[in-house]
Order: C-alpha cells, then structure tokens, then sequence
C-alpha cells in the first residue's frame, strides 16, 4: 500500500471512507466550512430575493436553511461514522446543530403565528427570529474552521502510519 | 493546469450545495405560488437531530459492509 499520497494524519480514516462509501471527497470536514459560508449567502440571497412578499420571501429563506442544514449535517454525520473528526468534535457539532434546529424551528413557528394575526408585534418577533439564524451559523462555521486545526484521532482499527511504523 | 483530489471535492460539494438549494427554492416557490393558498410552514422545519442523523449514517455503513 502506498502512503505518499496523502496526509499521515487523515490517511486511514480517509481510506476508510473512500473504501467504504465510495465518493471522491477525501474530507468533508475541510470543505465543510465553504458549505458553511454559502449557507449564510443562501440565507441572505433569499431574504433578499422577492422583498415585495415578505412571507414568501421568508418561506424560501427558511426552506433554504432547512436544505442546506440537513446537507451539513448529514455530511458531519457521515465524517464522524469515518472518524474523519473526533467523538468531541462530533458532540460539539451536535450541540450547535440543536441551538441551531431550536432557533430554525423557533422563525418557522414565529411565521406560522405571524400568518395568523398578522400584528406588528408579531411581524417583529418574527423578524428577529429569522434575523437570529446568519449569527448561528457563523458560529458553526468557526466552530467547524476550528475541527480543521485539530485532527481528527485515529482509532485502533485505523492505525496512522507512525502507528504502524511506517 | 491539472485539479487536485481536494479541488474536485470542493467543486462537487459546491456542485451538491447548489443544487439542494435550487431545489430547495424551486420546491418552496411551488409551495408559495397560489397567494389565496395558506402557507404550509410545518414543511420548512427542520424534524432531524444530530443524533438521528449519524444514526442513519452509521446504518448506511453497516449496510455497505454486508
């Protein structure tokens, strides 16, 4: 087996999840944070796209996040089977997933409640709802950026090539 | 100039982004487009943790595997 190509570090987990999945992308997490950031232009096109219909346009924006979100997180879940990044890094996404799913699910409802009365009151709850979502995922976004600075730890089964002596 | 393993990666994660949200926009658009309909807002929550999601994935694993 030739080990030349590739980062030490990454190698055997990477092996792992081409062998096992079959797809060419080497590390999902390094490209995680370019997911990261189209997420908030995804979020910031929609708000401003059809301004003239501010529910719909909020509709879009949130059906957009909800796409893109469930990508990344299928992709972090997928890198954490692969143990392309730690169980630590993992429980850390998943924490920031969760305040992320509770405030997305939190401007849904705020709309959903807006639609109903429709009050100023209202309208401005929902607004900083959806307004509260760019802020988390920049969040995340520095979270992931910070999973790239800290490799992932190799377990027994996928020794690096300094545990096997190579 | 020749793409690097990594390179081709960025663009097909790029590529899959694109397309979720396209589809994403396209399907909330066909959703919005009767004004007189009432907004389905229950469609745009987002219904799977973390822990569902590396669930399946740990699954699709064992799938491959046997």
């Amino acid at each position: 087996m030739k080990n030349t190509s590739y980062g030490v570090e990454q190698r055997p987990a990477r092996q792992a999840h081409n062998l096992e999945v079959g797809g060419s992308s080497p590390f999902p997490v390094t490209i995680l944070k370019n997911i990261l950031f189209l997420c908030v232009l995804g979020v910031l096109c929609g708000a401003l796209l059809g301004c003239t219909d501010f529910e719909h346009a909020a509709y879009k924006t949130l059906a957009v996040s909800q796409a893109e979100y469930e990508l990344l997180q299928q992709r972090m879940a997928e890198a954490a089977v692969h143990e392309l990044i730690t169980e630590d890094q993992w429980n850390r996404f998943a924490a920031a997933g969760h305040t992320f799913i509770a405030a997305h699910n939190a401007a849904v409802e705020a709309f959903n409640v807006y639609g109903l009365g429709k009050t100023k009151q209202q309208l401005a709850q929902a607004q900083a709802a959806i307004e509260e979502l760019p802020k988390l995922i920049r969040e995340i976004n520095d979270m992931v950026k910070t999973f790239q600075r800290e490799p992932a730890q190799p377990s027994l089964e996928n020794p690096t090539a300094e545990q096997i002596g190579i | 100039m020749s793409l690097s393993n990594r390179d081709i990666a960025l663009i097909e994660e790029g590529l899959r982004l694109a397309i979720a949200a396209v589809m994403a926009a396209v399907q909330a658009h066909a959703f919005t487009a009767d004004p007189a309909l009432p907004i389905d807002w229950a469609q745009v929550r987002i219904t799977t943790t973390p822990e569902q999601a590396l669930a399946k994935a740990r699954g699709q694993v064992t799938g491959n595997r046997e």
